[in-house]
């Protein structure tokens, strides 16, 4: 199977298409096919990599977004997001929201059954929130953990009733002295397996 | 008393949020407590492990217009878990604050006397065997509201049972303890009994207790002390529950009841305009969801200011 008859690139580049915002495929191994999809890639999943420019400027900060686009042995089709790393300039706009909430639908709408991430950093809650689960029970038991000790010992909580990180508020998350996703970095929390199953 | 089942217990500031019994190999767990659904998560390590993302190293990716990406590498690391002491390792390394105990605390002890009521040999019965053992952790359940079974052992006596857990809370001990020396003295409170929900079941469970054949007497140890609850106390209570109830009658008219739910005790609502929950037998259960949204005549007696016990329905 060609690469590009898991998506084309013409797909991918209009998923990143909207506003001012344009997509460029970074070119990159051997031509697949007909098509150069621009990506190293094999019978069964398509590596590619994406510049993500407003106008001239890119929005990214690390170089490019890397997705992986796979068939598995079962026929199921998944969506690997690799990096996506927005320079802080563009950040607090919803850049990414905006952008996954588009992605999810037109996955949802080329035969995608499921995105999955490894989650570092403050990508563990802003993930999580835009509606990633945690692949393991242990790992959520482990966040909710911390956060409940982050609530007793830097925003001195009381009354703590959440019951769940999905019940917790942005601002929950923040304090002067030291936000979540700073507490956890500190802990060394990193690299967690998410997904989200996009086929109803 | 000290019991050689480990009880794997996690801790959150002090306080016990899980405690289960486990098994060395880790194959087989029952759950004593479980305040913040530790619980999937607990068998989700010992089926299927954990496998862990670990940054092993950059590759380096150059583009054709010379940019290079460093493409992190995670390698997969992946803990299996086949015993105790690896579920405590893997649990203490993750952040969670938890210990496996073997020390057990006596909540209070039952011991049963009767004919045939003998532990060793037989003597007892399979059945009659099972009801002691069900009330006995039905009553520690109830007394508080929980819905884990404490750890019940055997002892040879007459027929012993010993119901302990991990950690006892003083109040509901107390509590029984209130129950059995007002019933080895065959007096019971009747405002209680019609109020308290924890009372009329404890009382309940005892009454039900006595179903077994033979038996004579229950004396429960607890705190130190001792009351004996005889089967003539258990009479006393019945006939006086029945005489109180008799003597509460009422007999209401209900247009429209406007829920039916509860199907395992067999009771409903009805609304006047207040709601009343009305219990009743299975057959009447099924007779009054057979007049549900018409106008039916109830007759029984008020268990408490908010329920009633029917002993007549009809369609009016």
């Amino acid at each position: 199977m060609p690469c590009h008859a898991i998506i084309s690139d013409e797909a991918i580049k209009d998923i990143f298409a909207f506003g001012n915002f344009k997509a460029y495929i970074q070119p990159h191994g051997n031509p697949c096919g007909a098509e150069r999809c621009g990506a190293t890639h094999s019978q069964s999943s398509k590596s590619i990599f994406i510049d993500w420019k407003e106008g001239e400027q890119s929005l990214l900060q690390h170089c490019c977004i890397h997705n992986v686009y796979c068939k598995m042995h079962d026929g199921t089709k998944k969506v690997i997001y690799h990096r996506i790393t927005i320079h802080p300039n563009h950040r607090k706009n919803g850049l990414v929201k905006k952008l996954h909430y588009r992605s999810e639908k037109a996955y949802k709408e080329l035969g995608f059954d499921t995105i999955s991430l490894l989650a570092i950093k403050d990508g563990v809650i802003a993930w999580h929130r835009l509606g990633f689960a945690f692949d393991q029970i242990a790992d959520e038991q482990r966040i909710f953990r911390e956060f409940r000790q982050y609530y007793k010992d830097i925003k001195s909580g009381t009354g703590f009733e959440f019951k769940s990180l999905s019940e917790v508020q942005t601002h929950d998350f923040f304090d002067n002295q030291c936000s979540f996703t700073d507490w956890l970095a500190a802990k060394g929390i990193a690299s967690i397996s998410m997904s989200i199953r996009i086929k109803p | 008393m000290s019991h050689p089942t480990p009880i794997l217990k996690i801790m959150f500031d002090d306080v016990v949020e899980f405690e289960a019994i486990v098994s060395e190999d880790v194959k087989h767990f029952r759950v004593l407590k479980d305040l913040m659904n530790y619980e999937p998560m607990i068998k989700e390590l010992i089926t299927q492990g954990h496998t862990k993302n670990i940054l092993s190293k950059e590759e380096e990716i150059v583009f054709e217009d010379g940019s290079v990406y460093k493409k992190p590498i995670y390698d997969q690391q992946h803990i299996s878990i086949s015993s105790l002491s690896e579920l405590e390792t893997f649990l203490t390394t993750n952040g969670f604050a938890c210990i496996v105990d073997t020390a057990l605390q006596r909540a209070f002890t039952v011991i049963a006397d009767g004919q045939d009521i003998g532990f060793g040999g037989n003597i007892i019965s399979p059945s009659d065997r099972s009801i002691l053992m069900q009330s006995a952790a039905s009553l520690y359940k109830v007394a508080n509201s929980s819905s884990y079974d404490p750890i019940i052992s055997e002892e040879a006596s007459s027929y012993k049972l010993d119901v302990s857990d991990a950690d006892i809370n003083p109040e509901p001990v107390q509590f029984l303890k209130r129950i059995v020396q007002d019933l080895s003295t065959s007096t019971f409170s009747q405002e209680l009994y019609a109020n308290d929900d924890r009372y009329k079941k404890s009382i309940e469970i005892i009454r039900e207790t006595f179903r077994v054949k033979h038996l004579d007497s229950l004396r429960f140890d607890i705190d130190g002390e001792s009351y004996m609850v005889k089967r003539d106390a258990i009479a006393f209570i019945r006939r006086s529950v029945a005489s109180w109830m008799n003597s509460s009658k009422v007999s209401i008219e209900v247009k429209d009841p406007k829920a039916f739910n509860d199907e395992h005790e067999f009771s409903f609502k009805v609304y006047l305009p207040e709601a009343l929950t009305v219990k009743t037998s299975q057959s009447l259960y099924k007779k009054a969801l057979r007049y549900k949204s018409k106008t039916m005549k109830i007759t029984g007696s008020y268990i408490s200011a908010k329920t009633i016990y029917a002993d007549s329905i009809a369609l009016l």
